[in-house]
This record gives C-alpha cells, structure tokens and sequence, in this order.
C-alpha cells in the first residue's frame, strides 16, 4: 500500500489517477485495500507453513482449510463494500488502488478454491478488470520469472 | 469513535484525534460480550471489527485505523501538528511502518488467536501467547530496521506522524504477551518518549471511559 500510494504522489498525472480527489471518495478505496491487505496478511503461506508446525494433530489440510477460512471472511467483508461503494469499478465509476488489490486476492481465492459464486459483486468486476490490458500483463503467467511448466497452470 | 478500551487499533485513532485536537465521543463496543457481532454494529462496519469513526457533519462511517488517520490529516490537514510529511519520499517512509505494525496486529489479535486455538485440541494450553509473541517479535525485528534507518526523535525524522500513533499500541500489545522489548532498543526508546506525551497519555488503555475500574491498574 506505501508503494501504491507513492506511486500514486509521484505520477498524479501519468494515464489515471488512482486515488479520488475527495477524502470522503479517498477513504473508501483506501477501506477496500486495507481490508484486503488483511486477508493476505492471514492466508500468505509463511503464516499458514507456521500454523501447520505448532502441532502433529493438526489435520493435513489445514493450510488449504484455513485460508479459505480467512479468505471467505475477509471477501465478505468486501462484497458488503463494494455493494454500497462499487460502480463501474470498486469505488465508483474510476479505476483505483482497491481495482489493484481485487484482482490479486481474486486469483488467490480460485487457488484456494474458495467458492466465488457466494461473491457476486467481487466476480462481476474481476471479471470486467481482468479483461484490460494492464492487469493481464500483471498476471502471474505473463511474469518473466514464471517458470515454463507453470505458464498453464497459474 | 466506537473502541474498545484495550483494542490497539482503537488505541491509534485515540491517538491521532488527540494530537489533532479534534473533539469526540468515545462508544465502548465491548469485545468480550461480542459488540461487535451486533447487527447494528456490523452495519457500521462490515469486517465487525473496532474501531469505526463517524464524522456526523461530514456524513461519513469510516473503518480500518489507518484509512481512518489517513482521513483525520486531509481533513484537518492544520490542526496542530502535521502526521504525514509533505514530500512522498518521506511519507511512504511513514506509511511503510504503519503498514508493517498493522501486518502484526492482524496476525495477533484475539479474533485470530481464538480461532487458532479452537483448531484443534491437542494445541497447547500457551498456544495463544506463543503465537502472538511470535509475530511481534517477528515484526518488531523489521520496524527495529526500519527505525534505524528513518527515525530521529520521532519514528520518521523529528516530527511526529502516523507512525508514532501506530507504534505506542503495539508495544502496549507486547508487552501484554510479554515480549523481551530490550531485544529492541529503538522501539523502546521511542515508546518510553512518545507515553509520556499527553496525547498519548490521554488516549492509554487505562484512561478510557469504558475500562473497567479493576482493570485500570493491571492494564
């Protein structure tokens, strides 16, 4: 988020602005985006790797269990967000910094399997963004240090 | 501002509205009797979380403490003192640590903590203490760093800033699972000045209107 915003107040001018010029707009983007930020903080795989070794009587799909736990929880959350807040994009009818953040935890949902169907509001505009040249090139697949094996299957 | 009196995510806006001087009214949400799990709260904020703000003359509920500070300053960008530098070099330097504290408490709050234990019965009796001093330590190592590098007598060079509002209650947070802080010198030197400041003072867990008496001496 400190590198977003940076770049945002380093190249207020190049292309879109990524932030509304309000805070009353400013604050929402910024709700969404934190309120994603925590869903990764608690699904990252260093976190899950440290649960799964506090204990041998954890079941053996804990990892997989757990961060579909906090995913679910936390995309909740966002669907009631973008509900009240969500135009075109997340936050209105311009693209922001949460437009950033979706589209990412989006791609880690599908990875854990979380159902999107109980998101219909977060898929309606993944599936809109994913779709504009910028977050495709994004994507992890089209990454140079995606390896060959992977391109297929990420 | 709805808080909870030991919540340190509520602990940073107190802070902040504090040092900006700007006038509210606390609503306790009692975490131990699920306030936050009411229909009526969750409708204010969705993640059912503490702290939430409204700005009843501006019409706005906010959520999440760093969306909220980031709101107070362009609000009141005059008020006081200024919590984020002007040039962006130095403001992601701020943001940097807000972030890196707030990555912490996420992984260490009692809603996690509770949610960990419950996954099994074979888990320890001090499993949530283990775990919660294990992310603070872990992130206490990184804003050591990053304090080396940026603070001066505030955490980001010589005035103060979000990253001050965001440092006190973490440690209050270590200390409550028992963190050895002298692993950190910059944080603890930082923190032993930044509680003796009145507006931090104020805004302790223990000078709060919904602390309860018995609790007031022992947090």
């Amino acid at each position: 988020m400190a590198i977003l915003e940076y770049i945002e107040e380093t190249f207020p001018n190049n292309s879109i602005k990524l932030l509304p010029s309000r805070p009353e707009e400013r604050c929402k983007v910024r709700e969404v985006c934190e309120t994603i930020g925590a869903i990764q903080t608690l699904q990252n795989k260093a976190n899950l790797v440290h649960i799964e070794s506090q204990s041998n009587a954890l079941p053996a799909d804990i990892k997989q269990k757990l961060a579909q736990y906090y995913i679910e929880k936390g995309l909740r959350a966002v669907e009631t967000l973008l509900n009240k807040y969500a135009g075109k994009f997340c936050v209105n009818d311009e693209l922001s910094l949460a437009d950033c953040f979706l589209v990412p935890q989006v791609y880690n949902a599908k990875r854990f399997e979380v159902d999107m169907n109980k998101f219909p509001c977060v898929s309606k505009l993944n599936d809109a963004l994913v779709k504009i040249p910028a977050f495709d090139k994004a994507a992890p697949k089209n990454q140079p240090d995606c390896p060959e094996v992977m391109k297929l299957l990420v | 501002l709805y808080s909870y009196y030991r919540s340190s995510c509520s602990y940073r806006v107190r802070i902040a509205l504090n040092l900006k001087n700007i006038e509210y009214e606390i609503q306790g949400v009692n975490l131990l009797q699920k306030g936050q799990l009411t229909d009526d709260y969750q409708a204010i904020n969705p993640a059912k979380q503490v702290p939430s703000l409204i700005d009843a003359e501006n019409n706005q509920t906010l959520t999440q403490s760093l969306v909220i500070l980031e709101y107070i300053e362009e609000m009141f960008p005059n008020n006081q003192v200024k919590l984020l530098p002007t040039k962006p070099q130095e403001r992601r330097k701020v943001r940097e640590i807000c972030e890196t504290i707030g990555s912490i408490q996420t992984l260490q709050n009692m809603a996690v903590l509770l949610h960990l234990e419950s996954l099994s019965e074979a888990l320890p009796a001090d499993t949530k203490q283990k775990w919660a001093k294990h992310f603070i330590e872990k992130g206490f190592k990184t804003v050591e760093t990053l304090l080396d590098k940026y603070a001066g007598k505030f955490c980001v060079n010589d005035e103060l800033s979000l990253a001050d509002c965001f440092l006190v209650p973490q440690v209050y947070n270590a200390k409550r699972y028992q963190v050895d802080l002298s692993q950190f010198p910059h944080i603890s030197k930082l923190n032993d000045a930044l509680t003796k400041i009145p507006a931090f003072e104020n805004a302790a867990p223990k000078n709060q209107p919904d602390c309860p008496e018995e609790m007031r001496s022992v947090v």
